[in-house]
């Protein structure tokens, strides 16, 4: 009992300096792992995520943000991403949408067919990022070790229900073990412009008409979406729409059967 | 004896037989000649003058579209001719003539806006593109710098790239109704005519995409259904949003069981889609599925559901929840919302149903840790009630209207403003209407089946404007529209009986801009200043006795003279109604904003004033107040349908809820207004007219009740004394003559009223008892003799004994005391102390309207944002305007001017001459409102606004001051000025308070001197002005002409075509005599120059002359008047010929090869005045409408280029017309086509060795051996220039493939021809 006392007491005292080693040994370890982690795992994410991650999402992630910042721009400028003719309100400028110069009458409709024109001008302002994130598509798969073969086409983007569809019919191949070919891409962005853009179209047929909407008729047929009006002096009208669920918002503005300040 | 007793008898009886037939005939004369003078001795001109004033209801329609500002470009093109009018003005001589400071101010307003100028002076032209932007906008045609493009004549609907119609994008079955040809076109689209897209293509149906609905046309749910990947589910009947939003609610869902226990809840459609077993109506965790789904997991809120569910645990919504868990599941059955817990209820705040209800003003939301929820998860049935201003609760989507002040009436203040507001989601919110009150609220009802009652509210569009300019151009008074019309009202204005009229305005007046700087501060004054009436008051001058009931009054005012017509003008209704009135038309007069603080803006001269503070009550609103909605059927006729039946009613309402997808309302009536800016105002404001034929009537019966009155009278009381009809007639005769007797030589000496009615009664009284003197006395008809002659001559002179006493002692004279009203626009309180008050109510955000309208230091802060603000600028400023001379008019000056005053002479220094008016300003050192008073020591609000600027904050401040006439004034006025008082006159100060816009008021009055040259008026008249200008030309062998020329003093004037003394002179002028009836170029004199020459290249000369101080005339001073020594000569010449037009160019065909296409006008005129040198306007729609003037005109040659020209078929019709007025008129055709055809060869031949071609049109051609494929710019030409020959080498070896292009671009497709040469040809 005492010798294993004795022993034990040793052992002790033994383990406490290997302790201090084997801390020294670990901290050495967690060091050289750190650094190689710092000079090798990017690489080593990369490879691993190149093998997981399709072209389609690829573009997508590269995409995303541009994309995002575009569109809301463009939704919230009346579906122009550098309006002619505006209003400025909060230091936006709102492209308007209807329009008369002129007192009493009606307005002229300025977008006869918005979904276009705003399928258009994100195509427009989203050009050169698609371009550079093909570009990176090609490096990266590169890198991964396959042979990318990339031929760029055209591509459109359509507003559709609850999404934004970017279409591409770039030709790419992948060749490493097996040759995959991506000929019609399809990059989906979840945004409700779409419906927005009906609500806005059916606002600009009322004021075109009649010269004002009734915005809470549209609240009461569409739970989720929210309509604002403004009145400005000089006769214009914004309107701001928004979704109450995803906060989308699309805004305009129309001057139709306005008024000057007397009579 | 007896028989000579019968005989005497009997000659005695033939004697009276004679004299009562003779006093029979006379009588019957005597009863025409009595009729004949109450119908044209009236003295209308006394009462005529109650009426609207001319001077402001003949507005031109130019001033019209001024007024509404149709256009801002109008406003500036406006603000242009105002300066010039000023300008002009400034420069006017020593000479030009102001009535006088009351005066002053409306003729200023009436010469800047008399310009002759027809509707056609303003014409609009279609802008393709703004340079702001901007897409087919109309401006004006001589706004060419607004547009970015060339302009295009006419309306832009009358433009192709501007019509509007329907865009339809047919791939993608989308249709886009009210677009623009070209934007529709630019877009890909394709145009249709139609702007409601009322087209086949272009209906919509209700889509079922899986479980949405999209409700939009056949083609697109074709490419939605195949995008989705659906087959297409469309329901074409399904006519409304709302139906097909319905659709969705119906569709059966069920537990979807896929594979083993794995279960979903879908629709029918989606189940079978991904091959699942669907069972309709139970969940999945019913137990006879065996699914690995256990029931009511978990509960939440389903977005786009009202109601809390209960889940199941692999995540399926189940039933709506309640606590009571059995129930809720049914046996896993599924529960329709009517058969879960309390479905009649909003079940608001309830801990054990969640069956929120968005119609009863409930919706499911999650909690925060704590908060009052259900009793199985943080959600509830959050409460969607709001409470309005007054505590009651308001459903949610419930709207209502909410004001700021009284409104209706024409009593909505100042600066008041109608808000919407609506109950969202337990929230109140506003929707204002639009400022200036351009937009009314209106509010209805709407129950329910259960009794129930919601409020609905809209903005509409007021219509204002209608009611004052359409509403009053009958001669009958207002039109019934106006009664039909809510949004307008009939003022009835009953003063007294020669001040009574109607007026149709608006119930809820516009507001007009308030801000100091206004541009529409004219046009705000020219509206307020349709409510400017005279009331011309008539005292009389009575006999002591006091005829007609009026010795009380006379004896009561302790004078003879009685007020005997329009007396209560003298009242304060006349101001109280005459400011109701004003007040109605905009914010005009003295009146309050909408916080209840006011400012006085109406002059009103001889009688009592009406004070803002009366109308204080109307700053609070009045609960249950509300504006009424206009009916469908009344806005239905203002969109112009054509409704004759119901059924028609209800096909455009059909219509138009198709055209704004059902979920507009016809919320703004505005369509008139639509139509409005091609508003005509033929006989504006016949008001007038009306107000003329009131007065007319009562001076007719004022007439009456004047000095024929007693005559009337008299003629028709039959006299008891004759007993036989002859003895009647004897007696009504004499009566008859002694009255007409009266009547005549009352009129001999000019006598009217009670001295007419005094000389008519006592001929009357004469007349009767010879009438039965005559009758009962043979003595007495023998004393009268043969016709009673004797008998009336002495009834004569004592008539004219009796006339001479009363002309001597003036009875009968009549005086008239204008009782002015003049409404100006309304001015927001000095100061600014209540600019905070407009930042107080979260839901009623400033604007700057409002802001201005509470003080006049108030500025608006942030306008453009969320949350502007109005703040007070000038709240240190406690230093009144300092008062110093400003400009004056040419020939005087301002001598010795000191601090507080000023003197005002001839440029040559000394005193001014009687009737000079001299126009000046004087200048404040910041922006000021000035007053005047010819009286020292009055106070601000006593003073007059006898500047041009009234109530306007200006730094300039005009008048003019006419010098008096001392004798004038003693004529007018029938009085004698003597002593001091004369050297008053002939001394006068004016005296001139300013205040600034925080209510600074300078304590010391600036006096402004004038002195008048004293003595006799040895000046004779002079001619300032005549209309047509002297020397002018006049129309081709016109025969008659009217002149007009204008004096610098009352006078008389005479004209011959030879030069003679004023007496010998045969023609004469009618003049204005009146001290008030002076214009703004001085007193006028009208004629009609009549025989003018017929002789080409003649002219006519006249000679006039006048004489002044027509006072004088017929009196001992007749010799004061002086007479112009020296004729004006005043010539007017003939025209050469009648104007005409030559040629127009171009005409016929033009082919171009591509739009737009360019062409050139040019118009050549010749004769006419001055060698066809005249102004020229053209049309496209006939010759008076629309009128544009050319671009270079003005010279017998007139060009015009259009830009923009598209192909089709086009009359332009072109109007010129000279200076003297001559008119021609003509029209060219012509057709613009296009070539769209490539050239086609005609021949091919040999000549002289080269192969050789020729074209139907000139073209370059080219060739090549081997295909027809090749670019015809780098081929072997076979064309020096665009000609109809081509030539090449005649080579045997080679084909030639030839292919021609014309010089529009248009080229053969392939080849146009393939030669191969060969040796015979």
């Amino acid at each position: 009992m005492h010798k294993d006392k004795i022993s034990n007491k040793n052992k002790v005292y033994f383990n406490k300096k290997g302790q201090v080693t084997i801390f020294i040994i670990i901290a050495l370890v967690i060091v050289i792992l750190a650094v190689l982690a710092y000079l090798f795992v990017p690489r080593i994410i990369k490879s691993i995520r190149g093998l997981e991650e399709n072209p389609n999402q690829f573009i997508q992630g590269c995409l995303q943000e541009e994309f995002e910042t575009i569109v809301e721009k463009i939704s919230l400028q009346g579906g122009s991403l550098n309006p002619e003719h505006y209003y400025m309100y909060n230091d936006s400028s709102i492209e308007y949408l209807c329009y008369t110069n002129q007192y009493y009458l009606t307005c002229v409709v300025q977008q006869p067919l918005l979904k276009q024109h705003i399928e258009n001008e994100i195509a427009i302002a989203l050009k050169d990022k698609i371009d550079s994130c093909f570009e990176s598509l090609d490096e990266e798969f590169t890198s991964q070790g396959y042979e990318v073969s990339l031929t760029k086409g055209t591509y459109d983007i359509e507003l559709l229900p609850k999404r934004i569809i970017v279409k591409t019919n770039s030709n790419l191949a992948l060749n490493k073990e097996a040759t995959e070919r991506f000929v019609a891409m399809q990059i989906i962005f979840n945004n409700n412009l779409y419906e927005l853009t009906s609500i806005a179209n059916s606002i600009i047929n009322s004021e075109a008409t009649i010269g004002s909407a009734e915005t809470t008729v549209y609240m009461t047929y569409y739970k989720d979406l929210k309509v604002e009006k403004y009145k400005q002096s000089d006769g214009t009208t914004i309107y701001i729409l928004t979704d109450r669920n995803t906060e989308d918002k699309f805004q305009f503005a129309s001057r139709s059967v306005a008024w000057p300040s007397v009579y | 004896m007896k028989l000579n007793i019968r005989f005497n008898t009997n000659n005695k009886k033939h004697l009276q037989v004679f004299l009562e037939l003779s006093i029979l005939i006379i009588g019957i004369f005597s009863f025409s000649y009595i009729i004949h003078e109450t119908q044209n001795l009236v003295p209308t001109n006394l009462f005529n003058k109650n009426k609207l004033d001319q001077k402001v209801v003949q507005i031109p329609f130019e001033d019209v579209i001024n007024f509404f500002d149709l256009i801002p470009s109008i406003s500036a093109q406006q603000e242009n001719s105002n300066t010039q009018t000023q300008t002009s003005s400034w420069q006017s001589s020593s000479t030009s003539q102001f009535a006088n400071v009351n005066n002053a101010t409306t003729n200023y307003a009436v010469a800047q806006y008399s310009t002759n100028t027809s509707l056609s002076g303003y014409q609009f032209a279609c802008c393709h593109q703004t340079k702001e932007g901007a897409i087919c906008q109309e401006v004006l045609s001589t706004k060419q710098e607004q547009c970015a493009v060339p302009l295009i004549p006419g309306r832009c609907q009358e433009v192709q790239s501007c019509e509007i119609g329907c865009c339809i994008d047919k791939q993608e079955g989308l249709c886009s109704s009210k677009s623009t040809y070209q934007a529709c076109i630019n877009d890909g689209g394709e145009w249709k005519k139609g702007e409601e897209c009322l087209i086949q293509e272009c209906q919509k149906g209700c889509c079922l995409l899986g479980d949405n609905v999209e409700f939009v046309t056949e083609q697109r749910c074709d490419v939605l259904s195949l995008l989705e990947g659906f087959s297409q589910s469309y329901f074409e009947d399904l006519e409304r949003e709302w139906q097909c939003l319905a659709l969705k609610e119906t569709q059966v869902y069920g537990a979807c069981v896929v594979g083993e226990g794995r279960c979903s809840q879908e629709s029918e459609t989606k189940c079978s889609e991904i091959g699942g077993d669907f069972y309709e109506d139970l969940l999945c965790s019913h137990e006879s599925l065996n699914t690995s789904c256990e029931r009511q997991s978990y509960i939440s809120c389903i977005e786009g559901e009202d109601e809390i569910y209960w889940f199941d645990s692999c995540g399926n919504k189940e039933n709506i929840y309640s606590s009571d868990r059995e129930t809720s599941w049914a046996n896993g059955n599924k529960l329709d919302k009517s058969e879960s817990c309390n479905p009649l209820e909003s079940n608001a705040g309830s801990t054990t149903c969640g069956n929120c209800n968005l119609f009863l003003s409930s919706t499911c939301s999650e909690t925060a840790l704590g908060a009052r929820s259900v009793k199985d998860g943080d959600f509830i049935c959050k409460d969607l009630t709001c409470m309005d201003e007054y505590g009651n609760k308001r459903e949610n989507g419930e709207s209502w209207c909410v004001y700021d002040s009284a409104i209706g009436d024409g009593k909505d203040t100042a600066g008041s403003r109608h808000w919407k507001r609506y109950c969202e989601d337990g929230e109140v919110k506003i929707e204002p209407c639009a400022d200036y009150r351009g937009q009314i609220c209106v509010q209805s009802e709407i129950k329910n089946d259960e009794g129930d009652s919601i409020n609905t509210a809209s903005c509409v569009v007021n219509e204002a404007l209608k009611c004052i300019m359409e509403y009053n151009q009958g001669e009958e008074g207002p039109s019934p529209e106006c009664t039909e019309n809510p949004d307008c009202i009939v003022k009835e204005i009953d003063v007294d009986k020669g001040f009574k009229f109607d007026f149709c305005t608006s119930k809820y007046p516009r507001g007009f801009d308030l801000t100091e700087d206004s541009e529409n501060e004219e046009s705000a004054k020219q509206i307020c200043a349709l409510a400017n009436q005279e009331c011309t008051v008539i005292y009389e001058k009575k006999l002591g006795f006091g005829v007609g009931g009026s010795a009380a009054q006379s004896a009561a005012t302790g004078s003879d003279w009685v007020c005997v017509f329009n007396c209560d003008c003298e009242e304060e209704k006349f101001a109280e109604q005459m400011n109701d009135l004003c007040i109605s038309l905009g914010d005009c007069g003295s009146y309050i904003n909408y916080k209840g603080e006011g400012t006085d803006n109406i002059n009103v001269e001889n009688s009592p004033d009406v004070s803002w503070q009366e109308y204080t009550q109307y700053a609070q609103p009045v609960k249950g107040q509300y504006a009424q909605a206009k009916s469908l059927e009344y806005t239905g006729k203002l969109l112009g349908w054509n409704i004759a039946t119901e059924d028609d009613f209800e096909r455009e309402v059909s219509i138009l809820a198709k055209s704004v997808k059902t979920v507009g309302t016809i919320s703004g009536a505005g369509a008139w207004i639509i139509k409005g800016s091609m508003f005509i105002f033929p006989g504006l404001f016949g008001v007038g007219t009306v107000s003329s034929t009131v007065a007319a009537s009562a001076a007719a019966e004022a007439a009456a009740t004047g000095g024929f009155e007693a005559a009337g009278i008299a003629a028709q009381d039959p006299s008891m004394l004759a007993t036989t009809l002859s003895g009647v007639a004897t007696v009504a005769g004499s009566l008859a003559l002694g009255a007409a007797l009266g009547g005549i030589i009352g009129k001999i000496f000019g006598l009217q009223g009670d001295a007419a009615t005094a000389l008519i009664v006592t001929g009357a009284i004469g007349g009767l008892t010879i009438g039965v003197g005559v009758l009962v006395s043979a003595k007495f008809s023998a004393f009268c003799g043969p016709f009673a002659w004797l008998c009336f001559v002495i009834l004569i002179v004592i008539l004219l004994i009796v006339a001479a006493v009363l002309k001597f002692l003036g009875i009968g004279d009549t005086k008239e005391v204008i009782v002015e009203f003049e409404c100006l626009p309304w001015q927001a309180p000095p100061g600014g102390t209540n600019c905070e008050a407009c930042n107080e109510d979260p839901l009623k955000p400033c604007t700057e309207y409002r802001c201005s309208s509470l003080g006049q230091s108030c500025e608006l802060l942030n306008e453009n944002e969320l949350n502007p603000i109005c703040v007070n600028v000038n709240s240190g400023d406690r230093t009144p305007p300092v008062i110093s001379p400003g400009d004056i008019a040419t020939g005087f000056k301002f001598n010795n001017e000191q601090k507080d005053s000023v003197e005002v002479r001839q440029f040559e220094g000394g005193c001014i001459k009687e009737f000079t008016s001299v126009l000046f300003s004087l200048k404040t050192d910041e922006f000021a409102q000035c007053k005047l008073s010819y009286e020292r020591g009055k106070d601000y609000e006593e003073m007059s606004y006898g500047f041009i600027e009234r109530t306007s904050y200006s730094r300039n401040h005009t008048t003019s001051f006419i010098m008096p006439s001392i004798s004038a004034l003693e004529s007018e006025f029938n009085i004698t000025i003597e002593g001091d008082l004369r050297e008053q006159i002939g001394n006068l100060n004016m005296y001139v308070r300013c205040q600034d816009s925080n209510g600074n008021l300078n304590n010391k009055e600036y006096a402004v001197n004038f002195c008048i040259v004293s003595g006799p008026d040895t000046t004779p008249v002079e001619i300032v002005k005549t209309n047509p200008v002297n020397g002018a030309g006049k129309i081709f062998n016109l025969n008659e002409v009217p002149l007009t020329i204008f004096l610098s003093e009352p006078a008389q004037c005479k004209f011959s075509k030879e030069d003679k003394s004023y007496n010998e002179m045969e023609n004469g002028f009618l003049c204005k005599t009146g001290l008030q009836e002076s214009t703004i170029n001085g007193w006028p004199c009208n004629t009609l120059l009549q025989g003018l020459t017929q002789e080409v290249n003649s002219q006519d000369t006249f000679y006039i002359k006048c004489i002044d101080q027509p006072w004088f005339a017929d009196t001992d001073k007749e010799n004061l008047r002086n007479i112009n020594q020296d004729s004006y000569i005043y010539t007017l010449k003939n025209s050469q010929s009648e104007l005409s037009i030559d040629s127009i160019s171009p005409s016929g065909n033009i082919i171009e090869g591509f739009e737009p296409i360019v062409v050139n006008i040019e118009a050549k005129t010749s004769g006419g005045i001055n060698n066809g040198v005249s102004q020229c306007k053209y049309s496209f729609t006939n010759n008076n409408e629309n009128l544009i003037s050319f671009l270079n005109t003005f010279s017998s040659t007139h060009k015009q280029k259009f830009d923009l020209m598209t192909a089709g078929d086009y009359i332009l019709y072109v109007t010129c017309e000279d200076d003297a007025g001559n008119k021609a008129e003509s029209k060219t055709i012509f057709s613009l086509k296009l070539d769209t055809s490539s050239p086609a060869i005609v021949r091919v031949f040999n000549e002289g060795g080269n192969l050789k071609i020729l074209t139907d049109e000139k073209a370059e051609c080219t060739y090549d051996f081997y295909t027809c494929n090749f670019n015809i710019n780098n081929a072997s030409s076979m064309t020096n220039a665009f000609s109809l020959e081509h030539k090449a080498p005649w080579n045997l070896d080679n084909t030639y493939h030839i292919k021609c292009r014309d010089i529009w671009g248009n080229t053969n497709l392939g080849c146009g021809i393939i030669v191969k040469p060969s040796k015979i040809y």
